[in-house]
């Protein structure tokens, strides 16, 4: 399946996009999964949302979600 | 003793010109531990309630913890306390660079000053040798001049200096405490006292070492922990990117203030900003505190256009959110002249670039015009009215005059629906990040004993999954973006923290950002003063502190009447992570004063106080 993923400041780099802007994951595969496709360093996923809604990584992922994976918020100072 | 402290209280009177030095109770202590915490019990013993900031017997105090013996990572800190000109009750601003670690091997816990001096003076401190020199030729000289003139008169290039630039010496209230040129005490303008007991500056230098408990395993901690947190900032980022790395996920999130708050989202603006662009643009390079393994601060270099060019401290994310996306101006390098001309002239950025946005509002809805601002243009966007108007506000001159008692002080000036749209608690401006979408930001502000700050309770970032504190049940998954559960508990805990952090007093970048748990920080605490304290009674005297700093807001006239939103909080985004979202803020509240053990009129309860070993 297909999920439209958009990758923020330091994941921005792991981006692995198909001609249309989609990145491809295994079917009924969850955020975590995703993740690992992408080469993100698990411990640092830690904000994701996905249709707006937020997630952790067992979340199931759909054919044609949005997943937007934060790097997390450290030093707001 | 061999526990981390001198025990040593250095006070200066600069009514009478005269010095003593007292001894340090250790009870205190060990109830308060120092900075922060044992500060505002010294202002509690030793002042009235409203007492006014500018009044000579106000204290200014400058305090250090047993982490400022050995070199702690992240220890090279120190709190300034006193009565704020913003709030008119206790207030505490930290700073960094090397002046906390100077005051300790200078032989002092905590220097109290009192009194005002009859013309400007500064302070040199070499152990025993306690000088007042004539400042008066020091006068209008900024943060940066000021530590090379007294290097150069002194001849002693290694002191490490506190001082004011000229906001301090006009009391702008936002003045703040600039240290050897790089770290400020920005908030709560504790630079204006200092400035009203015509105090310019405090240059220290030490040449001793504080006994501590056991000295070989404190070293051994040491090494381990710089090691590891230098590890976790490499693998983050936080190294290469420092604050500005945060910017993008803050807007994502709809943390970052955009338009003086009245904005939903700007990911263009956050991204220009931020790093890596910020990186790029300001040829920007760690600038680390001593003996720090993380490096956050930057040290920039704008080469052109011209009018930007400099070489310094670089901008924060704070700096960037209230200078920058706050008034819709996306140009790293026009946001670091800002804070550039800011930090020279000693005020706090973060209220400068509130009060930027509120004059950028104020010129939208027509209250101020052309007239008004000498012709400052103040239109949404314009770098110009930012640098200029920064710059008056920090020269008490032209139309920034208006802001010399604050953002508050302005809206009355400027215009009768003007008050209702400032964004504060306690008259200190918001902060770059938004409880509209980390709402345990929100109980957070209200009850802030300084007002409102995220940096006495960083619980943004543990919604925002930056740092979490298994010690107090706060692990991922704790809290979810604008659901109540847990919330106002995450809200109390990261408050204790803060007062923690402060009396230790330790950089609250070592935990948040740089993975030194509050279990290691036990660790190390244990091995200097040897008193074997668990994490628990640690945060016990974080909520000792901060209940101390809750009497003193009392007894200045604040409580549950003033713990509230202001109006903008109320307002809901239409678009973006937080659209459609509010705040539950009725509810939260009603969490927190439960947790916290208040009864409705915001006090702690007798069984409270009776528990923390407090009295009202």
């Amino acid at each position: 399946m297909k999920v439209k993923v958009k990758l923020l400041s330091v994941f921005a780099a792991h981006a692995r996009e198909d001609a249309d802007g989609l990145t491809t994951v295994r079917d009924r595969g969850t955020v975590r999964a995703l993740a690992e496709t992408l080469g993100l360093p698990l411990d640092q996923v830690r904000i994701i949302t996905v249709n707006g809604r937020q997630v952790f990584l067992d979340e199931p992922l759909s054919d044609g979600d949005e997943v937007l994976i934060f790097p997390p918020a450290f030093g707001g100072g | 003793m061999a526990d981390g402290y001198w025990h040593t209280l250095l006070r200066i009177d600069l009514s009478r010109g005269t010095h003593a030095v007292e001894t340090l109770d250790e009870a205190d202590l060990k109830r308060f531990i120092g900075g922060a915490g044992l500060g505002a019990e010294i202002l509690r013993r030793e002042l009235p309630p409203k007492v006014g900031a500018f009044e000579a017997r106000n204290r200014l105090i400058f305090a250090t913890g047993p982490f400022q013996g050995p070199a702690v990572p992240g220890g090279a800190k120190f709190s300034i306390v006193g009565i704020s000109p913003l709030s008119g009750t206790f207030a505490d601003t930290a700073a960094g660079a090397g002046w906390g670690i100077a005051l300790k091997e200078a032989g002092y816990d905590v220097l109290v000053i009192q009194g005002a001096a009859e013309h400007p003076v500064y302070l040199q401190i070499v152990d025993d040798a306690v000088t007042i020199w004539d400042a008066r030729n020091l006068i209008g000289r900024d943060t940066v001049e000021t530590v090379d003139d007294i290097h150069a008169e002194t001849g002693d290039g290694r002191l490490s200096v506190a001082c004011v630039g000229l906001a301090g010496e006009r009391r702008v209230a936002i003045a703040c405490v600039a240290v050897d040129k790089h770290s400020f005490g920005g908030r709560c303008g504790l630079g204006a006292v200092m400035g009203s007991k015509n105090l310019k500056a405090v240059a220290v230098r030490g040449t001793r070492q504080v006994p501590v408990a056991d000295l070989a395993r404190t070293q051994a901690l040491i090494k381990r922990f710089q090691s590891e947190a230098h590890q976790a900032v490499l693998r983050n980022h936080f190294r290469e990117n420092g604050t500005p790395g945060l910017c993008e996920t803050a807007e994502g999130l709809g943390d970052m203030p955009i338009k003086y708050w009245d904005g939903d989202i700007w990911p263009a603006g956050a991204k220009r900003l931020g790093a890596p662009n910020y990186t790029q643009v300001l040829q920007a390079k760690p600038l680390p505190c001593q003996y720090c393994p993380t490096g956050c601060h930057r040290r920039i270099k704008v080469i052109d256009p011209e009018e930007y060019a400099l070489t310094g401290p670089g901008p924060e994310y704070e700096t960037l959110g209230m200078m920058g996306t706050n008034t819709l101006i996306d140009d790293p390098k026009a946001v670091a002249k800002a804070n550039d001309i800011a930090n020279r002239l000693g005020i706090d950025t973060i209220s400068a670039g509130a009060m930027v946005g509120f004059a950028m509002q104020c010129w939208e809805r027509g209250w101020v015009t052309a007239k008004d601002t000498g012709g400052l243009d103040l239109t949404w966007g314009n770098p110009k009215a930012l640098i200029d108007l920064v710059d008056q506000i920090g020269r008490r001159e032209s139309f920034g005059a208006h802001f010399a008692e604050g953002t508050l002080g302005a809206a009355r000036e400027i215009h009768p629906d003007a008050l209702d749209t400032v964004v504060h608690n306690k008259g200190l401006d918001y902060p770059a990040h938004d409880p509209r979408a980390c709402i345990s930001l929100a109980p957070t502000y209200v009850t802030g004993t300084r007002g409102a700050c995220h940096f006495r309770g960083p619980c943004e970032d543990v919604e925002m999954g930056g740092f979490f504190l298994p010690e107090a049940g706060i692990t991922q998954g704790s809290v979810r973006f604008f659901e109540r559960p847990n919330q106002s508990h995450v809200a109390v805990k990261c408050q204790d923290l803060g007062a923690l952090t402060c009396s230790l007093v330790i950089c609250m970048f070592m935990i948040d950002g740089s993975e030194f748990s509050l279990t290691s920080q036990a660790e190390i605490f244990n091995a200097i003063t040897g008193w074997d304290w668990s994490v628990a009674k640690l945060l016990e005297a974080g909520e000792r502190a901060f209940t101390v700093q809750r009497l003193l807001n009392l007894r200045d006239g604040y409580g549950a009447e003033t713990d509230v939103l202001p109006k903008k909080m109320r307002k809901v985004a239409k678009e973006g992570f937080r659209a459609g979202k509010s705040i539950p803020f009725e509810e939260l509240m009603q969490d927190y004063y439960a947790l916290r053990g208040w009864d409705a009129s915001g006090a702690p309860t007798p069984a409270t106080l009776a528990r923390l070993g407090l009295s009202a």
